[in-house]
């Protein structure tokens, strides 16, 4: 028997719900999963492709819902909503109502005769309301769980007396409309609120009612393979191909209701331009946007690219009107250039790029719950504990907390997996499966490399749920580049943070921290490798046998020549504002004004890519120096400014408090001169006066680019892939945001890209949640698949060890080839190369192929013309 | 290792027209690892020729067996039966196996599959190359352990000869002077004294040229 | 030869990108021809030449391997192995007389549904317009 409270509940089936279920489940946690719908998966298989990838977001995802759905430690609820959640952290007693499906989930076999005979059609909200469906029905191929469910409204058995056609129809007597609500007591250690966002059409959207103003997830419906459309790009007033399309950014984002960034609407706006474009080149594709957001990993480059390669036009302008055009069922846009000069110009169809907003039954329950939320009504957290909400024991991640990307989602959900696992660590519920009794145990020890911030938060989280750490640190201190910061973009002070956490890690006992060292050599497998350090002050080398790896080696800041830097002192980088900040006040409030220069070395030829923290470090800055000196005159010139998320507030702010912005682009740098006497003078072209303005600042800080450390030797070791930018490469871009594709190794912090400290903080925390999926396993486990060498045919050709892309041959002290069953990944291109026939895949007795072609040939074998 | 090649479809063809019950035996050792007769390419073979027949309309019956060396006659007790079922055997060892069969079978028709072509070392997967002529007299300690009369065109023992050019042979800008490479390697080992030496005649009686060789130790044997 | 010929095909699919796309299509219900047969492999470079050859031997008229993009193989080199591999075992069908364009190799990342379907279309085509493998024509003349 096992105590109840050892379980988690998770409240929300999408992208996090699953994700986070999944990490506790694998680590031996048993999880309800708590989804509203009729069906897991939330918002993704809605969506047509993911940037940067372009690849269908619902196929890679699609494993995972399988496998949520399977999990022996996970039970879904679906149709179930939470009512009240009582008791605090540690032993909270949730009530759940779960409304009946009608449909028998185990008797169903999605054969489809029920919604054939089904009478009632109504509009398929999966699709956005363009196409139909029935009362009873499936809400996509291939949905989890693969079971059809009746929508009551709808439905003519309860909204007409009598209708029993579907109930006659099935043959498999799978539906009962007797079924009754259910109300469920469930007794959970932690809370995890994942429940995502709606996207609504703000009430100022009055031109939606035009019936070629379509929003973003229809536009992702419309141009969907598996849509109403079948991926034809088409409009919905007469179904024909436009010829321009325009997208209108930030509707429902950055307005007076919600002073916030949705973050993701630039991104998406710039796929659905380009994959529009590249499937009809004479298409006219234009997006209106005040800012162009695409602070992600590879994100530059894909905006890049859409406007140099396809051609999407992109204008600087928030359009704040459309009309339609009479006769026809086009629409016309009139909007203001930079210098105010208005222009109209008429589109076929125009695509709203709908931000997003917390979902409303979710405020309704943080709310009931007594968690904070702030003004916008997300989930108010701390930098440091970014999945922690103001209730003990009950956590929150994804698009609750912030607006945020899949891969910031999954990021958290893992966080939360972990933060929530750390609160009940003691008692896991979960029933073990039988394992085989042969079996290797994984070695209960982590080993992280880097020493900052990221690495001591992934060292705690292990250590904590009782798992020996070693730390690997090149200098002699803990804390890396955060030393040098002294306050997050809220305001929170970094610097007594980091010393606590430092403190909290040399006092651990589960951790060894080694100074002056370095990684020299290591080998192995997810679950036993085995690394050798060095240590610099001695020529001795240390052995250390771990089950997991981390890097967290972070990241450095380039050390630029531009805008005098290094010749005039008073042309400062971002860290020595900090100091001085800290250390020299007095300075400050002398200054009379103070010039900002932002994308200093990023988003150049030379590093394509977006430092993403510059932006909301310059203005955190910028506005303590206005409250050390209100009188100061504080210029920020700026590219996009990226305050992506909550932190718009502080450009509000900054806005707020008079601090002056001035846009320049690549062509047109700011010049920075000196006098004689060091007196600097900055020359910057303003575009809404259309002229050179002169700047006479006493200091420039310089906004340095984020470049990365000295991964490539990292990357060599231990054999990882590095990008063409030089962070380290995760194993989808997407969806598996802290892992390498060799198992056991995971990444957090800017080693990956560049970050700030919150989506740090929850990287590290997701990093140690899958590397507690590893450690915590009774055995190592290994793929269903592996190969296995018969060697009484073995000739030791060597040909296998030859030929594995996955190194798990290993020649052992007879000459002989063996397995690593941990390494195997079940390819089978050995099996096929194999001289001798002597290796076969596990589980399979005979040429698994060959089977299987014989047997699908078979009936045609005798078949003649 | 010896190193073996598969004959060419249409040789095979030809060498077993007539035959209906063949029995195509692989030798999973060195040819094996060369990829010319191991089980995978007994499977290959089989499988074309089965379509080669079908496409002909003649009827075929194939056994496809291996065994683990050819060149033993215990091992070859095997396929006793396989043998006295089929007309014929393809045998894919090489020569010296597909004469132990012929010894072993005195009254069955034994067919070479493959070509038997050096012996040598796989250089990289699908890549290998000759190494040792098995001349009787090895000479590796005088040449750096680059064997001449295996490698050098003319088997010269006393090389360079003129053909020499950058480093390869005159008979092609792909192979390698095996002279060229043992001065350098002599010279890395600071032993370009021993090219000074001369070698005299050498004695190519051992090699085969006095007679087919045998090797008899008179404490092993029975 | 009477009646209209309709040809059996066999395609190879990597278990990742191309049965990916493939059942993308089919959960679709995007249309590509019921002439051909699907076996998921767990990558495309584990289809071996016997593979190829035992499918043909035992009545496909055409085999195609689906592999993933060029650089996106999860084992790094299985679709360049299993290109070269085509390349040879189109020699061996030279040797049989056999039409090399029965077989054909293809990499398909996994959201190409529709070019999935196209490619079906294609290889369907080319065999069609070459008629049955000719082990089925002697076949019928014994």
């Amino acid at each position: 028997m096992f105590s109840t409270v050892g379980s988690i509940l998770v409240v929300g089936g999408g992208i996090a719900g699953i994700q986070a279920c999944l990490d506790l489940a694998d680590s031996g946690y048993f999880v309800y999963l708590v989804e509203k719908s009729a069906f897991i998966g939330g918002k993704i298989a809605q969506l047509d492709k993911t940037y940067p990838v372009n690849d269908c977001p619902f196929c890679i995802r699609y494993n995972e819902h399988m496998e949520c759905a399977s999990h022996t430690n996970i039970e879904i609820l679906t149709l179930s909503e939470v009512k009240d959640i009582n008791g605090g952290s540690g032993n909270f007693k949730a009530t759940i109502i779960q409304h009946p499906r009608y449909v028998d989930i185990e008797k169903c076999t999605v054969c489809g005769l029920c919604a054939e005979k089904c009478p009632a059609e109504v509009n398929n909200e999966f699709n956005e309301g363009l196409g139909k469906r029935k009362a009873v029905y499936l809400e996509y191929p291939k949905a989890v769980p693969n079971s059809y469910v009746i929508d009551r409204k709808n439905c003519l058995h309860f909204t007409e007396e009598g209708c029993n056609i579907c109930r006659e129809a099935c043959n498999e007597k799978a539906i009962d409309f007797d079924k009754k609500e259910k109300n469920i007591t469930l007794n959970v250690g932690s809370v995890i609120l994942a429940t995502g966002f709606d996207s609504v059409i703000p009430s100022y959207c009055e031109y939606i009612k035009f019936p070629n103003v379509i929003t973003s997830i229809e536009c992702e419906r419309i141009h969907s393979l598996n849509g109403p459309c079948g991926g034809h790009l088409i409009r919905p007033s007469d179904r024909k191909e436009p010829k321009n399309i325009a997208w209108l950014q930030c509707i429902g984002s950055r307005d007076m209701k919600h002073n916030y960034c949705s973050t993701v609407c630039c991104m998406y706006a710039v796929k659905q331009a380009s994959l529009a474009k590249q499937s009809n080149r004479m298409l006219n594709t234009t997006i209106f946007f005040m800012d162009m957001r695409v602070c992600g990993k590879d994100y530059e480059r894909y905006y890049n690219r859409a406007k140099d390669e396809d051609d999407v036009r992109f204008v600087r302008s928030r359009v704040h009107n459309v009309f339609p055009v009479d006769g026809t069922d086009d629409l016309l846009i009139r909007y203001a250039d930079e210098q105010g000069k208005i222009f109209e110009e008429i589109y076929d169809m125009v695509v709203l790029s709908l931000g997003l907003e917390p979902s409303q039954d979710a405020v309704k329950l943080a709310r009931d719950l007594g968690i904070s939320l702030d003004k916008n009504n997300f989930v108010e957290t701390s930098s440091f504990a970014p999945v922690n909400t103001s209730v003990p024991g009950i956590y929150a991640c994804g698009a609750f907390n912030a607006p945020k990307d899949i891969p910031e989602s999954i990021t958290e959900a893992s966080a939360a997996a972990c933060a929530s696992s750390l609160n009940i660590a003691v008692s896991k519920a979960a029933s073990h499966e039988p394992l085989e009794e042969t079996g290797q145990k994984p070695v209960s020890t982590g080993l992280i490399v880097g020493g900052g911030v990221t690495g001591m938060v992934s060292c705690l989280c292990l250590a904590d749920q009782g798992y020996k750490a070693y730390l690997i640190e090149k200098t002699d201190k803990l804390g890396g580049h955060a030393l040098k910061l002294r306050k997050t973009f809220n305001g929170e002070d970094v610097t007594s943070y980091v010393n606590e956490l430092i403190d909290k890690v040399e006092n651990h006992p589960l951790i060894d921290v080694c100074f002056n060292s370095e990684v020299k050599y290591t080998d192995g497998y997810a679950g036993n490798f085995s690394t050798r350090i060095a240590i610099s002050s001695s020529t001795e080398t240390k052995n250390i046998k771990h089950g997991v790896t981390i890097m967290s080696t972070g990241a450095d800041f380039l050390r630029t020549n531009e805008y005098l830097y290094g010749k005039n002192p008073n042309v400062l980088s971002w860290f020595q504002l900090d100091k001085m900040l800290s250390e020299e006040p007095n300075i400050i409030k002398k200054a009379n004004a103070w010039v900002f220069i932002l994308c200093v070395g990023s988003r150049e030829p030379e590093r394509p890519y977006c430092s993403k923290i510059c932006c909301s470090s310059a203005l955190r800055n910028a506005l303590e120096l206005k409250k050390l000196n209100p009188d100061m005159e504080i210029y920020v010139l700026y590219r996009d400014m990226r305050t992506y998320g909550l932190i718009e507030y502080l450009y509000t702010e900054a806005r707020d408090k008079g601090i002056v912005f001035i846009r320049y682009k690549l062509d047109g740098k700011p010049e920075v001169d000196e006098d004689q006497n060091g007196r600097l003078k900055v020359r910057i072209l303003d575009n809404f006066l259309g002229e050179h303005i002169i700047i006479q600042p006493d200091f420039i800080t310089l906004q340095t680019a984020i470049v990365p450390g000295n991964n490539e030797n990292l990357a060599k070791l231990f054999k990882l892939p590095v990008n063409q930018d030089g962070f380290f490469s995760e194993a989808h871009k997407k969806f598996k945001p802290v892992e390498f594709s060799a198992k056991g190794i995971y990444f957090a912090g800017l080693v990956h890209y560049p970050k700030p400290i919150d989506e740090t903080i929850s990287q590290a925390q997701a990093a140690a949640a899958k590397a507690v999926t590893v450690l915590s396993k009774e055995y190592i486990t290994t793929s269903n698949e592996v190969a296995s060498i018969n060697l009484e045919l073995c000739v030791a050709c060597l040909t296998c060890a030859r030929i594995c892309p996955s190194d798990a041959v290993i020649i052992n002290g007879m000459g002989k080839p063996y397995v690593e069953p941990a390494k195997c990944r079940g390819c089978g291109i050995c099996v096929v190369e194999c001289p001798t026939k002597a290796i076969i895949l596990e589980h399979f007795k005979n040429d698994p192929i060959l089977t299987e072609c014989e047997a699908l040939l078979e009936p045609f074998t005798d078949y003649v013309q | 290792m010896i190193v073996g090649q598969q004959k060419d479809f249409d040789e095979i063809k030809k060498m077993i027209s007539g035959y209906s019950r063949l029995l195509v035996l692989g030798c999973q050792t060195c040819v094996a690892i060369s990829f010319a007769g191991g089980m995978r390419e007994v499977e290959i073979l089989a499988s074309m020729i089965r379509m080669d027949r079908k496409m002909a309309g003649q009827d075929v019956e194939i056994v496809e067996e291996a065994i683990l060396r050819q060149c033993d006659f215990e091992f070859l007790d095997s396929v006793k039966d396989l043998v006295a079922d089929c007309d014929v055997v393809l045998s894919l060892a090489c020569g010296v196996g597909v004469q132990a069969m012929a010894e072993r079978y005195p009254d069955k028709v034994i067919l070479p599959g493959i070509n038997t072509t050096f012996m040598g070392l796989t250089e990289e997967m699908g890549i290998w190359s000759e190494r040792c002529a098995g001349c009787g007299d090895c000479v590796l300690d005088r040449t750096g352990g680059l064997c001449p009369i295996a490698r050098c065109s003319k088997g010269l023992l006393n090389g360079p000869c003129g053909g020499s050019v950058n480093g390869k042979c005159e008979i092609s800008p792909d192979v390698d002077c095996v002279w060229q490479l043992i001065i350098d390697r002599l010279k890395a080992l600071n032993q370009l004294e021993k090219l000074e030496e001369i070698f005299p005649i050498k004695d190519w009686s051992v090699s085969g040229h006095g007679g087919t060789r045998k090797i008899i130790r008179e404490d092993l044997t029975a | 030869m009477k009646g209209k010929f309709e040809p059996l095909i066999l395609a190879f699919c990597c278990n990742f990108c191309p049965s990916c796309s493939a059942d993308l299509a089919e959960s679709a219900k995007l249309q590509y021809p019921p002439n051909i047969r699907i076996i998921k492999v767990p990558c495309i470079g584990a289809v071996g030449t016997i593979h190829i050859l035992k499918a043909l031997e035992n009545g496909a008229d055409g085999v195609c391997l689906m592999g993933c993009l060029e650089g996106n193989c999860e084992y790094s080199t299985g679709n360049f192995r299993a290109r070269k591999r085509v390349q040879y075992v189109k020699k061996l069908l030279g040797k049989l007389s056999i039409e090399k364009e029965r077989l054909e190799i293809y990499n398909l990342s996994a959201a190409e549904a529709h070019r999935f379907c196209k490619l079906a279309r294609e290889i369907t085509e080319t065999v069609r317009t070459l008629g049955p493998i000719p082990l089925k024509i002697d076949n019928s003349k014994i």
